[in-house]
């Protein structure tokens, strides 16, 4: 019934927000992409792991719904350039919410015994989960700004659009190394699989940040590349996670728990989210790149 | 009747060849086989921490090894039940005449019948000794020294950790440093938090128990699902009992293991040295020749067999010229108090104890007793529960019922607490013949002033505890639980049974490798320490054997030194 409600809801926000208008540029959309494959992401998993947590506080309920509606306004930004400040508002709310969540989740992990241990870093309310939201509504309104500066036309406009993005990126990707990094040791990095994106995001941040930050050095094809295989490990990453669930007692077949189980298939598509509002902040400092 | 159809129990499993493979459904392993009129390096008797640790190693550096268990090979995703009365086939219920002021209780807590031992039905619980208990006489005073020191020890216990992927918390608490867990530790269920909170409100450390069930997936063994049934049988393979770890690994290394086979006792020849075991299987008595012999069958069976083995040279038994055989058996003792919480805590889930507090393991000041004791949270499934309760407290009917009426609310704080090695509790023959025609062990256990004074300072220091965690209606339980000594190792001759390899003085090739060799009990459950002891006793033989000073040729080939 919520999921139907909520897909009703997603709809409708797409078609409102979409009808008519002109196509963004492609660094918009690309921005937009990033949000939308972010949003999805927190929904599916907070959906998911606020139902293993029985909803058991209203403001549980907020998160998957402020997430569908975030992912409604990314697609709608994706497919067309009306209604900019609508849109940045509602990308707003996402970002109040992510903040909101991630205080909670701090809460959630201070309030039992041993505060802020391992064993409550692990298994307490995650507080990387509400910073994917805040991402996603950050690069909602990062897609929104590059098309004002696509629009524009400028130089320094573009510039300045970008730098933010590849900032946002930079940080996201620092942001999920450290998620990652404590979720793969709960796992004691028992497959040396692991240790990749761990040791990968980092340095596509590093690259992605120096790329921006010196428009026109000729950086942008390495970060690229590096962008290409963090698009690369969501891929494997969801695979493989899928793979994790299957080794549980029951496999596939008990899905029902297993997937609760994890490790979280949800998770790794929203590598390919941040992926692609670095490849929009280098669309935007890329030389050459300008729209007609 | 049971639900769950296993024949295990009946028919010859590890036999013609092959035997089960645990982690999958009817699928087989091979396994190589010994004649046995060829005399085998090592015959052990006993697949739990002690034999098949030491069958494990013992093949992988490439001797010949056959490994006799009396209990059944079961394969844990088909034949174990979440029902705790069909679960009982797992514990060792043969007869057994047990007395003293404070008589013992066999089965559940203390005595496995399977391939894997008992820490089939083992709680997980995987501490390490405090190191000073290595000498308790010279550093505490009390009890004998072990003829081993705590380096080295805690390098054993180090690969025993990695050998069962323990899960254990990033930092521990206590003690010298030690290197990480291999796996990391499992989520706090309501009934470990607990005692967390009532630590916390006490002013003690506590930690997550280091803990034998997989935190994280490992080759075919599923991770934990907090089933809860771990103490009768973890039937997803998360729990990494020796059946799923050593057993197969010795299978793999080229070992053979017979089920259901009772060995009765242990031939020596004129000479007076082990020549082979009488084994009872498949219906009738056998011989297996053997190069050297391990009795590996716990602190009741090891000196049952060692007693009953007694010929011309040896009258006393075998390995008995101090008489020490079966002498200074140990328990821990398990006084607990439980109370009622307000909040429900369903201690059912998850493996029973995983906080634990080591407190009074580690300081001194305050006792008025040697030794020491660590307690943990519970989770009693509700059979086991309430066996507890009406032993204790003597509730019946309604009565009974009301008590469980609040089992998903109950809390409880229980010790693994030290007992003192004292020659008077001791494991002997009776005249009275099981259906093998074996005699059967009469078990003589009181426990000491030390011991009691131990239990009370316990109980009080818990009782305040769980009311400051907010527990109510406390009540104090008492009982028994694992079994250590009865074949004491040592320096001398005069004082122990074996020396520090676990070899008999005696002679020197009959060997002893499970927890009867602990000299001191301590004040956490035995199964890392015997498992880390094997490991070293294994090295040990290894290094003879690479010194030609193992029994005849009793040598793997290329493995002895010119």
């Amino acid at each position: 019934m919520q999921a139907m409600a909520g897909g009703l809801a997603v709809a409708a926000g797409v078609g409102l927000l979409a009808a008519g208008g002109k196509p963004p540029s492609r660094a918009s959309k690309l921005a937009a992409g990033g949000a939308a494959l972010l949003a999805a992401s927190v929904v599916a998993d907070s959906a998911m792991e606020h139902y293993r947590g029985n909803y058991k506080k209203p403001a549980m309920h907020v998160a998957p719904i402020a997430a569908a509606i975030t992912l409604a306004t990314a697609v709608a930004t994706l497919v067309s350039a009306r209604g900019a400040r609508v849109k940045t508002a509602i990308f707003g709310g996402a970002v109040t919410t992510g903040l909101f969540g991630l205080g909670f989740h701090v809460k959630n992990i201070l309030e039992r015994p041993g505060g802020l241990s391992f064993n409550n870093l692990f298994y307490r309310a995650p507080f990387g989960a509400p910073g994917a939201l805040l991402l996603a509504g950050l690069a909602g309104i990062g897609a929104v700004d590059a098309q004002a500066a696509d629009t524009c036309g400028t130089v320094r406009l573009r510039h300045g659009s970008g730098r933010l993005l590849g900032a946002l990126t930079a940080f996201g990707l620092f942001g999920l190394t450290a998620e990652i990094g404590l979720l793969h040791f709960r796992g004691a990095f028992h497959n040396k699989l692991m240790y990749l994106p761990v040791s990968a995001l980092p340095l596509n941040a590093v690259s992605i940040a120096y790329a921006v930050a010196r428009p026109g050095c000729r950086h942008e094809r390495q970060a690229a590349g590096w962008l290409a295989g963090t698009m690369g490990l969501a891929v494997a990453g969801t695979g493989l996670h899928a793979y994790g669930v299957s080794r549980n007692m029951g496999g596939f077949s008990n899905w029902t728990q297993n997937l609760f189980q994890g490790p979280p298939v949800a998770a790794p598509p929203s590598l390919a989210g941040i992926a692609m509002i670095g490849l929009a902040a280098l669309d935007l400092v890329t030389p050459g790149s300008e729209p007609e | 009747m049971s639900a769950i159809a296993s024949d295990a129990e009946f028919t010859l499993r590890a036999t013609k060849g092959r035997a089960p493979n645990v982690f999958r459904r009817g699928e087989w392993v091979p396994m190589r086989e010994y004649d046995e009129n060829e005399p085998v390096d090592f015959a052990i008797v006993g697949t739990g921490c002690g034999g098949s640790v030491l069958a494990a190693r013992l093949a992988e550096a490439g001797f010949s090894v056959v490994a006799f268990d009396a209990g059944a090979f079961y394969r844990p995703l088909e034949d174990f039940a979440s029902d705790e009365a069909e679960q009982e086939k797992l514990y060792w219920l043969d007869e057994r005449i047990s007395g003293g002021n404070d008589p013992l209780e066999f089965g559940s807590n203390n005595s496995g019948k399977c391939v894997g031992g008992t820490t089939v039905h083992f709680q997980m619980v995987a501490l390490r000794f405090r190191p000073e208990w290595f000498k308790s006489r010279t550093a505490l005073g009390y009890g004998h020294d072990w003829p081993v020191d705590w380096r080295e020890m805690w390098r054993y216990y180090a690969i025993a950790e990695n050998d069962m992927k323990i899960a254990g918390p990033v930092r521990y608490p206590w003690g010298p440093k030690r290197g990480r867990y291999p796996y990391r530790e499992h989520e706090l269920s309501a009934s470990a938090l607990v005692l967390a909170r009532g630590a916390e409100a006490m002013g003690v450390k506590w930690t997550t128990t280091p803990t034998a069930s997989l935190s994280a997936p490992r080759g075919e063994a599923h991770p934990c699902v907090n089933r809860g049934f771990c103490k009768i049988g973890c039937a997803t393979n998360a729990k990494q009992s020796m059946l799923v770890t050593y057993v197969p690994r010795a299978l793999a290394a080229g070992a053979e293991i017979r089920d259901l086979a009772m060995v009765g006792r242990i031939e020596t020849g004129p000479d007076g040295r082990a020549t082979g075991v009488h084994y009872h299987r498949d219906g009738k008595w056998r011989f297996q020749k053997a190069k050297n012999v391990v009795a590996s069958g716990y602190s009741i069976e090891t000196p049952r067999l060692l007693l009953n083995s007694a010929s011309e040279k040896h009258p006393d038994g075998l390995a008995n010229s101090s008489g020490l055989v079966g002498k200074a058996l140990m328990a821990h003792t398990n006084n607990a108090v439980w109370g009622i919480m307000n909040e429900e805590i369903r201690w059912y889930k998850g493996p029973p104890s995983l906080a634990v507090c080591e407190h009074w393991n580690y300081v001194d000041e305050g006792k008025d007793f040697d030794g020491g004791y660590s307690f943990m949270s519970q989770g009693p499934l509700p059979t086991d529960f309430a066996t507890t309760l009406v032993e204790n407290e003597g509730p019946f009917g309604a009565d009974l019922r009301n008590w469980m009426a609040h089992y998903n609310h109950m809390a409880g704080l229980k010790i693994v607490g030290e007992t003192m090695p004292n020659d008077d509790n001791r494991v002997e023959l009776s005249d009275e013949k099981d259906r093998l025609g074996l005699p059967i062990p009469k078990v003589t256990f009181s426990l000491s002033d030390n011991d009691k004074r131990l239990a009370a300072h316990a109980e009080d220091f818990m009782s305040r505890m769980l009311e400051a965690a907010g527990g109510s209606n406390l009540f104090h339980t008492a009982s028994t639980a694992h079994l250590m000594g009865g074949c004491r190792m040592g320096d001398d001759p005069a004082t122990s049974v074996v020396d520090a390899s676990g070899r008999s003085w005696d002679i020197d090739n009959l060997f002893v490798c499970d927890g009867s060799l602990f000299p001191t009990a301590g004040g956490v459950n035995p199964s890392m320490t015997i498992v880390a002891n094997s490991l070293r006793i294994a090295d040990r033989i290894i290094a003879m054997g690479k010194r030609g000073e193992l029994s005849q040729s009793a040598a793997a080939d290329g493995k002895r030194g010119a």
